[in-house]
């Protein structure tokens, strides 16, 4: 138990930013699932959630709590306006969704740089924020509480009209022509939520750390590590299915064990809670939890080998835009395929 | 063959379409046809023909036309398919009906969404018991062939029960009427084998037959055309080549058909 709590203690920081991006990575999710592709306005979003959050919090701040938590609202607001913009440029302008995510993306840098001219905004650390008063497992206990508040607003809003019409969006060209009853009032519910969390994101990111910086490339790091946990998710998820679906009832199955029914209906209830076997509302709140799981494992794994720490100066963007670009190919590859 | 006049009548006036795309061609070329009601009318011919785009037309899916049409004397513009209750359509492509990703209750309740006809519906599973236990007992009624629960996956049907699924959707749950007045189906068992095929047109035609609904349907199987339609339009170059009575269609074989287009 005390070897656990060391451990949370030496890697409290890069657990808390997983569990932070787990949170946007349940957003970015949507837009990858529902959409079909990762929607590009988070970038921006993610630091504009975190310099409104901050400024926000800036005007506030004598009262901690309540200059924290408005700083969130500020933050999850900002990235639901975003949402919002993207979703005109696509639906009145009609841009296609990838090229109206990266001109709101530029935009909300230029809003960013707007509102904090020197490229950064920062708390003096002296400031007291509603972190302060927690301290290592705390605040992660405060982080999943978040997550899973999320999930299961998700879970509860997806058993409804507005779930089903979202899961709708998985469907044809012509479904979405001819049968789906409002596909572009369901895209703009899916980029404002997707915005709105990553937004909610970077506000606690910021407040966290006492810093929003626009610079530094924090917001390719996030979509390398949520667009990693998704698509690692999910393909654990196409494991899993691939498991529920062999012929573990068979006497002929090699393995004896799995042949005993406990074992077998162990299996098949396991599997079938981590695949997409059934109604994909009943399993948005695993989904949407194996994703903060997956972040904070990837986050951990980057912390681990700090990929990017012996190239030359100046190389990190070229090399994060790199393994963004090769997990976003092999991604959508692996999604083809299923 | 003529049965009780339940079903709703169609008319169409010197329709022509052609695709809003550079240098195409007309694809409906000045059709006029009147459908009477309870009338099972196939509607045959080449690929390219205009069949689809006739289907099209009658539910209100067409873009850009010229023309006009007309079900149960209410005139149909491109928005208006939502507001007419009682018309039910299955697209050849039953992903174009369908979503896989969700259960068949599920796909009941978008559907229902999609008609936006009442208040009850839109509560529909959203913890209204009742309602979920009628469409769960209608659909075991209508859809005996169903052997799969309600929490099933789209996805995990077979080709043939999506189509059964799908076309017992179109009849039954798509209207407030139920079943529908006019049933449009375009190639609706392309991809099933001849005796799937039989299997899903005969519970069609049983189900329809409960209300003589009007039944257009687009086809590339003759022998069904010969076996079950009152009435055979021949579709060449976006314009009505022949249109056979029953009294012709009894004198014929496939074969016969065949060659008149």
């Amino acid at each position: 138990m005390n070897d656990f709590l060391t451990f949370l203690g030496n890697y409290e920081r890069p657990i808390n930013h997983g569990l932070y991006y787990g949170l946007a990575a349940i957003g970015l999710s949507l837009t990858v699932r529902y959409l079909k592709t990762p929607d590009f306005t988070t970038l921006g979003s993610i630091v504009l959630g975190g310099v409104v959050g901050t400024f926000i919090f800036l005007e506030l701040a004598s009262h901690p709590i309540i200059a924290s938590i408005v700083g969130c609202v500020g933050g999850f607001s900002v990235g639901v306006l975003l949402g919002i913009v993207t979703h005109f440029l696509k639906h009145m302008v009609r841009i296609p969704l990838a090229y109206a995510g990266i001109l709101t993306y530029f935009a909300s840098m230029s809003a960013a740089y707007f509102i904090a001219p020197d490229g950064y905004l920062e708390l003096d650390r002296r400031t007291k924020t509603i972190f302060t008063y927690m301290t290592g497992p705390e605040s992660m206990i405060v982080a999943m509480a978040i997550i899973v508040t999320a999930s299961w607003l998700l879970h509860r809003e997806f058993k409804r009209k507005n779930g089903k019409l979202i899961i709708a969006m998985t469907s044809s060209e012509a479904f979405l022509k001819l049968r789906h009853p409002c596909p572009a009032k369901t895209t703009r519910l899916i980029l404002t939520i997707c915005n709105g969390l990553v937004g909610l994101c970077g506000a606690l990111f910021a407040i966290r750390d006492s810093d929003a910086p626009i610079k530094g490339g924090n917001e390719m790091t996030f979509l390398l590590v949520s667009l990693g946990s998704i698509y690692v998710f999910e393909f654990i998820s196409s494991l899993f299915l691939k498991i529920s679906d062999a012929s573990l009832d068979t006497s002929e199955n090699p393995i004896s064990i799995l042949n005993k029914p406990a074992v077998n209906h162990l299996i098949r209830l396991v599997c079938g809670k981590f695949s997409s076997k059934n109604d994909e509302s009943k399993g948005i709140f695993v989904a949407a939890c194996g994703y903060a799981t997956c972040c904070v494992l990837l986050q951990l794994l980057f912390t681990g080998v700090s990929f990017i720490a012996w190239l030359p100066a100046h190389f990190e963007y070229a090399a994060t835009v790199a393994v963004i670009v090769i997990v976003l190919s092999c991604g959508t590859r692996f999604r083809s395929k299923c | 063959m003529l049965r009780n006049h339940k079903g709703y009548s169609v008319r169409l006036d010197h329709i022509s379409f052609k695709p809003p795309r550079f240098l195409s061609k007309p694809v409906l070329n000045d059709v006029s046809l009147t459908i009477e009601p309870g009338q099972i009318v196939a509607v045959i011919g080449e690929n390219g023909s205009g069949k689809s785009s006739i289907l099209a037309a009658i539910a209100g899916e067409l873009d850009y036309w010229d023309g006009d049409v007309m079900i149960e004397n209410a005139h149909i513009t491109a928005q208006a398919r939502k507001l007419i209750d009682g018309v039910g359509i299955v697209h050849q492509d039953e992903n174009a009906d369908l979503v896989p990703h969700l259960s068949l209750a599920a796909n009941i309740y978008i559907r229902k969404l999609q008609r936006e006809f009442n208040a009850k519906v839109m509560r529909f599973l959203d913890g209204n018991e009742e309602l979920e236990k009628q469409v769960r007992t209608g659909l075991a009624e209508h859809a005996k062939w169903l052997h799969e629960p309600m929490e099933t996956l789209v996805g995990r049907l077979s080709g043939g029960e999506r189509q059964m699924l799908n076309a017992a959707i179109a009849i039954h749950f798509e209207n407030e009427c139920n079943p529908c007045r006019l049933l449009l189906l375009d190639e609706h068992t392309s991809k099933l084998s001849s005796k799937n095929s039989r299997k899903v047109l005969s519970y069609v035609l049983e189900e329809t037959n409960k209300v003589s609904c009007t039944v257009v349907m687009v086809t590339h199987r003759l022998e069904d055309v010969t076996a079950f339609c009152d009435r055979a339009i021949i579709m060449g170059e976006g314009k009505i080549m022949r249109d056979l009575t029953r009294r012709e269609l009894v004198k014929l074989n496939t074969a016969d058909l065949e060659a008149m287009f």
